[in-house]
């Protein structure tokens, strides 16, 4: 009995996840960054935010912070990779070369582009008739290999403001 | 409740639905987006949650000694003929128990459950947006310094050029 309420339970819980994940496979803003586990070892930092958790979020924060609630309404997903490259630059740009290789097949826009000899940025959008689908940024430097895809809309202008809310204390400063 | 789409006509259903526990996973959807579309309904929908947690916080209380015990002596006061087994209160009350003890393991995990992720969604967030936020300073101040690089010559040729011609 105890062993069906547990397979009972995992199978409830697992439901979400799975469905999370298939939903933003599907949206037009989702980009594949491969996998480069083998080189590099388990990502430093992995972050996978459906739509439903990030609207059940917004309604959580709706009385209280409303600007972040209001970002997080506007998203569908979040996406981040992030893994530590040790001075071994070329897996992880090899990479970045293969994502903008797609990105560029799919229409997406090139924002900003930095080429220096210690570190590369790149930094993609995709809109369809003036509403934001994606926003791609890739950074690969000394330290660390970062992969982030954002499903839906985002303002810039707004990241300040909504990280002094959400509370968190968060130091990602490499340079 | 068989209607899966949430308006604010239903919205007070089903977050009482939402509240007892008895919210499908379609109606739960439904009403998040409803709630994501809407302030106001957001706002409800937050102080449902806040009810919620509130009540499941209330503790237990035993009930007095001397009314357990009355309660003990009603069945040999009043001992009634003896119905097969499967009917007897006592397996009826322990099925009950049984059922209650099930219904309180896949809900109670539930909303603990949805606080946990409601709190790591908000941390991985606020990760992603500082790695965001990082990446457009980083690369704002190369534009800006880039933009220097180049256009502080052209400036200064063309304005001595064009104060020699004054000259």
């Amino acid at each position: 009995m105890k062993i069906l309420l547990t397979i009972a339970l995992a199978a409830l819980m697992s439901l979400p996840v799975a469905a999370q994940t298939s939903q933003l496979e599907s949206l037009p803003g989702y980009i594949d960054f491969g996998n480069l586990d083998e080189i590099y070892g388990e990502p430093r930092v992995m972050v996978n935010i459906g739509g439903s958790l990030l609207r059940l979020m917004s309604a959580a924060a709706a009385s209280d912070e409303p600007e972040a609630a209001a970002l997080m309404r506007d998203l569908k997903g979040v996406r981040i990779k992030v893994y530590p490259t040790g001075g071994n630059l070329g897996p992880a740009l090899e990479q970045m070369n293969q994502a903008r290789a797609v990105l560029q097949a799919e229409q997406w826009e090139p924002v900003v582009q930095v080429i220096e000899e210690n570190e590369q940025v790149q930094i993609f959008m995709k809109a369809n008739e003036d509403i934001m689908e994606g926003l791609t940024v890739m950074v690969v430097n000394e330290e660390e290999a970062v992969f982030l895809n954002i499903l839906g809309q985002i303002d810039p202008k707004q990241i300040d403001k909504v990280m002094n809310q959400l509370n968190v204390d968060i130091d990602v400063d490499t340079e | 409740m068989n209607d899966n789409t949430v308006d604010i006509a239903n919205f007070e259903e089903c977050l009482n639905a939402l509240i007892d526990g008895e919210l499908g996973e379609l109606e739960h959807q439904s009403l998040l987006d409803a709630a994501a579309d809407s302030p106001q309904l957001g706002t409800r929908l937050a102080q449902a949650l806040k009810l919620q947690q509130a009540l499941q916080a209330i503790p237990m209380e035993k009930a007095p000694a001397k009314l357990t015990r009355n309660l003990r002596k009603i069945p040999t006061q009043h001992r009634a003929p003896r119905s097969p087994w499967l009917l007897q209160p006592r397996w009826a009350i322990a099925a009950g128990l049984l059922a209650l003890l099930f219904a309180t393991t896949l809900y109670l995990p539930g909303n603990s459950q949805t606080e946990l992720e409601v709190a790591q969604g908000r941390q991985d967030l606020a990760l992603a947006l500082a790695y965001l936020d990082n990446a457009n300073r980083s690369t704002n101040s190369r534009v800006r310094s880039t933009l220097n690089d180049h256009m502080l010559m052209p400036v200064t040729e063309h304005t001595s050029r064009a104060l020699q011609r004054q000259l």
